[in-house]
């Protein structure tokens, strides 16, 4: 047999060991390796020859003594100088010091955000081969509605007509049902009605029940374990729960199933999984197979190794094919595949149920992150170049006793790392303490631990950031040690050598790159809380404050009391004190309304096919949030009808004049439209409101006088709600619908809630602005203070001749102040542009100001005259004989 | 110098290698070791005692001639010097000596 041991593994170990053991060490494996040959074959022969080789590693004694003791004792030699140096020069170490470390904990904040963001639905082990099916819809060549939201029959058929579809998923959102077991009712808060693929199609981790087969009958039901916990009776364990009986919308369901909840950074979150087949039996087939029924999401799966790109011509084909330019649901439909990767960071879906976040903002913040990083890198390499100057004179006898000009850039870059270390380990200190504060303006559950964990495709993210670190690191060291080592030894030991003009360029460069940022920063920062501000105080067209909303009745059944009982609770909450008014509707503010398809309007045979928002409200909803009507009259009680088939008044907003070809309001009143199969007569017409946040314009709204189960009330308060205000009406809410579950929000909270990424970039913008400007003024500081330090000698002659401190305090400004103006020139139209920009964000925006950015500019200027003057002033009360004597 | 004192693999080692008298080599070290003591040995724990014991000198070492077996390398071989001998008779003598002091009735 011929067989030889592995040879990798004698090659590491004869670098390793010592010379002159090494052959007999090499020999003994050798034989060793013959004689298990022998005894145990080829495998276990090699396996044990690498163990043995392995082993000798763990002795000293074996090893060879490398020359690294000789490097040990300069690397030793290099970090004392450095602490000398930095212990000599407090301020400049100070200044550095802050800087990185400010720099570094923002970016290790922002880097755990950013992750989170990015790190979406990655659990999924099929995760970049999945796709959201997107539907864009047209009508008269408009697009009247971007969104994930379409019909039933898309992915089925995608799966059919197409070969590269592996398999789909179709699912609907049900909100806030409530399930019934032993007698107990209890809320599902977000259920979701899904096919019987969805639970092999999404990696969900399961508990215990039959994934594959879960869902694939009538009245089964998946839960997760946060609901399921809530379900448990004593000596009730979760696996029970399986093969359970729970009542929803008064049918039987067994549970099939329990999973774990969703991970937080899963787009889909959910309660509970309703099966398809239940929704097709108590819907209709429609359900199953309908081409205008709009409410439904579908995911895609494609087979290994297609291109979702090679897709795009036969989807834009099947749109064509299909809805037949609008005959068939009443608009051109066109559709996409979305990653699911990218689905979370797109929140530009209407009617999106998923978690889904603005996307642009994360990479933006992370931008800002890094930029800050980079100001603080800046200081050091400023500070650094100009104190290589000073050090020549070490430098200088270092290499004159021999050292080599790559132990001098090594030299420098130690003193990199060092410094940069002592930065990393104390921004990870702050990190701990911040983390709780950064968590809260969040509103996420972070930590370190997501920087350890995270992958980039495949590699490590940590592998990547040390990667980075150790490269900037380099870059930051290397300017500083290559002006060093340039020059002549001998020039430098005789004193007799300057800066050079690149130096001085570059460190302009670099101060004006720096002051750029912070003016970018300090405008960016002052538009966007004037945007807030506009938003929280604009007219909205509505009343919103101090309104309360309680979910409807949706277990009262709709018989021929339900008015009566509607109208008698009412009048009871709107009895008690405290209470001013009470309606009810479909929509409340805040989220999106339903929509009509295919309206037609009198005014013009042309008009049809149009599509506009609608609200269901009682007649009391436009006085209750004094909405103003401009012409006509506002809804009536006997606008009602237990019938639906016989309401046919309704009122619409301005916005919907445009919308149906009417010039002006006057006109619409008394005219009819016609949708749902009938007509309807406009009977008023009211202001414009912002139903949605000012992101959103203003869209044409019908409404129309209907009471239904689902309606919730909004209860109108004099002041803020007591806890004993909303236990009363607790009380009538209970004794009026028995089966129901009381539950509220504010008004105003909700509203608000639309306003949450901006508030956070509101927060982080303030923070990152500070931070720039403390790190930029530190640098400039530094550097005033190292020119004043060459110049101590003129200043002083200069005082001996007479001059004010004004005039020294313009001697120095002219070799800083330009800079800042340079970077202002640069900085200003550039955050003119990047603001204008963002303002597009919001249909509803004041102009990004000039003014605005010219004052941030001045603040800029200020800062910096002050700095120049602070040290000017402390120089300048020195006595000149100090000065002059100096050596 | 270094210490003088043995310690227990050192004393086993260094019988060996007087047991084997001119072919005290690694691999015949570990086997000899295995046989007479019935204890398991790794090949580099071999070459740290014997290299201790180098260190310490206790043992002298010289390389074979090559030969056609183990790769082509050469053994090396180690003989007890003379202070190794006076490291191992010391040794002996001490526990003779210890032996000896135990009173007949301690074992019964």
């Amino acid at each position: 047999m011929s067989s030889t041991p592995p040879n990798w593994i004698s090659r590491i170990l004869a670098k390793v060991c010592r010379p002159a053991l090494w052959e007999s060490i090499e020999g003994d494996l050798h034989e060793l390796f013959e004689s298990d040959l022998e005894e145990f074959g080829n495998r276990k022969a090699k396996i044990n020859y690498v163990f043995n080789a392995l082993a000798f590693l763990r002795y000293h004694r074996l090893r060879k003594h490398t020359k690294t003791q000789n490097n040990m004792v300069l690397f030793k030699n290099y970090l004392k100088v450095s602490v000398r140096d930095l212990k000599r020069n407090k301020t400049f170490a100070s200044i550095n010091l802050v800087g990185l470390v400010a720099g570094m904990t923002v970016s290790l904040l922002m880097l755990q955000y950013v992750l989170f963001e990015t790190g979406f639905d990655r659990f999924n082990k099929d995760a970049d081969r999945i796709y959201r099916v997107i539907n864009d819809r047209f009508q008269n060549g408009e697009l009247i509605q971007h969104g994930t939201i379409t019909y039933p029959t898309i992915g089925p058929t995608m799966a059919k007509d197409f070969p590269e579809v592996e398999s789909y998923t179709r699912m609907l959102p049900y909100f806030r049902n409530y399930a019934k077991r032993n007698n107990e009712q209890y809320l599902i808060n977000n259920a979701i009605v899904v096919d019987e693929h969805f639970l092999t199609f999404f990696d969900y981790t399961p508990i215990k029940g039959d994934l594959p087969t879960g869902l694939d009958e009538v009245n089964e039901l998946v839960i997760t374990r946060s609901f399921g916990e809530k379900l448990l009776k004593k000596n009730e364990e979760l696996v029970d729960l399986v093969g359970e009986r729970i009542d929803l919308f008064k049918r039987p369901f067994s549970i099939t199933a329990v999973l774990e909840d969703p991970p937080k950074n899963s787009h889909l979150q959910f309660d509970a999984l309703i099966s398809y087949k239940t929704y097709i039996e108590s819907s209709g087939e429609d359900a199953d197979k309908s081409w205008n029924w709009s409410d439904f999401y579908h995911y895609v799966k494609l087979k290994d190794g297609v291109k979702a790109s090679d897709l795009d011509e036969k989807i834009a084909d099947f749109g064509v094919r299909y809805f037949k330019k609008g005959e068939v649901s009443g608009g051109e439909e066109k559709f996409y595949l979305q990653p699911l990767l990218e689905a979370h960071l797109d929140n530009t879906m209407e009617y999106d149920f998923a978690v889904v976040t603005n996307g642009k903002i994360v990479w933006l913040m992370l931008a800002t992150a890094i930029f800050i990083i980079f100001i603080a890198w800046i200081n050091y390499i400023n500070l650094n170049t100009g104190r290589a100057i000073q050090r020549a004179k070490e430098v200088g006898i270092r290499k004159s006793i021999g050292a080599l000009k790559g132990q001098i850039v090594s030299q420098f870059f130690t003193e990199t790392i060092f410094l940069n270390g002592i930065a990393l380990f104390l921004s990870i200190l702050m990190v701990f303490i911040l983390q709780p504060y950064f968590n809260q303006l969040t509103g996420l559950d972070l930590s370190l631990m997501i920087l350890l964990t995270a992958k980039v495709g495949s590699i490590p993210f940590l592998i990547l950031l040390m990667a980075s670190l150790l490269l900037s690191f380099a870059i930051i060291s290397l300017y500083p040690a290559y002006l060093v080592t340039k020059f002549s030894t001998q020039d430098i030991l005789k004193g007799s050598f300057k800066l050079n003009g690149e130096i001085v360029w570059l460190r302009k460069g670099l101060v004006i790159f720096q002051f750029c940022i912070a003016v970018i920063l300090i405008s960016a920062s002052i538009i966007v809380s004037r945007q807030i501000n506009y938003m929280v105080n604009q007219d909205l067209g509505f009343d919103m404050e101090n309104t309360m909303v309680l979910y409807g009745p949706s277990q009262t059944r709709f018989d021929s009391a339900f008015f009566n009982t509607i109208d008698v609770f009412k009048q009871k909450v709107s009895r008690l004190s405290g209470v001013k008014k009470v309606t009810t509707s479909n929509r409340s503010f805040g989220s999106k309304m339903g929509r009509i398809f295919q309206i037609k309007s009198s005014s013009d045979p042309e008009a049809k096919n149009l599509t506009s928002n609608f609200m269901s409200t009682d007649h009391e909803f436009l006085n209750v949030f004094g909405i103003d009507v401009v012409e006509g009259r506002s809804l009536k009680a006997s606008d009602h009808n237990l019938d639906g088939e016989k309401v046919k008044n309704i009122v619409i907003n301005q916005a919907a004049l445009d919308l149906l070809k009417f010039d002006q309001a006057s006109e619409a009143v008394g005219r009819t439209i016609d949708f749902w199969g009938k007509t309807w007569t406009i009977v008023g017409v009211v202001k414009n409101f912002h139903q949605l946040s000012l992101h959103e314009k203003i869209e044409p709204i019908i409404m129309i006088p209907y009471y239904s189960t689902g309606h919730g009330f909004s209860v109108k308060m004099e002041s803020e709600a007591s806890e004993a205000l909303i236990s009363t009406i607790q009380g009538v809410y209970n004794e009026t619908f028995p089966d129901n579950y009381f539950d509220y929000f504010f008004l105003e909270d909700r509203y608000n809630q639309q306003y949450t990424d901006d508030f956070r970039v509101g927060k982080i913008s303030k923070v990152f602005t500070f931070l720039s400007i403390l790190i930029a003024v530190l640098g400039l500081y530094g550097l005033v203070v190292m020119t004043l330090v060459k110049k101590t000698k003129e200043i002083g002659m200069r005082k001996v001749l007479g001059a004010s401190l004004n005039q020294l305090l313009i001697l120095l400004s002219k070799d800083f102040l330009p800079l800042v103006l340079i970077a202002i020139t640069i900085g200003g139209p550039l955050s003119y542009f990047a603001l204008t920009k963002w303002k597009s964000n919001f249909a509803y925006a004041p102009d990004v100001s000039i003014g605005l950015i010219v004052a941030a500019s001045l603040v800029l200027i200020l800062i910096s005259v002050l700095t120049i003057l602070f040290q000017t002033r402390k120089i300048s009360r020195n006595n000149p004989v100090d000065s002059l004597r100096c050596e | 110098m270094k210490g003088t004192h043995l310690g227990e693999l050192e004393e086993i080692a260094l019988l060996v290698v007087a047991n084997l008298f001119d072919n005290a080599y690694g691999v015949a070290i570990k086997q000899e070791i295995e046989d007479k003591c019935n204890r398991s040995i790794t090949i580099s724990t071999v070459h740290n005692v014997l290299q201790r014991l180098n260190e310490k000198n206790f043992l002298e070492s010289r390389y074979s001639e090559p030969t056609k077996e183990r790769g082509g390398k050469r053994k090396l071989l180690f003989r007890v010097t003379k202070s190794g001998q006076a490291a191992l008779k010391t040794s002996k003598s001490l526990r003779d000596n210890l032996w000896s002091g135990i009173p007949k009735v301690a074992f019964e």
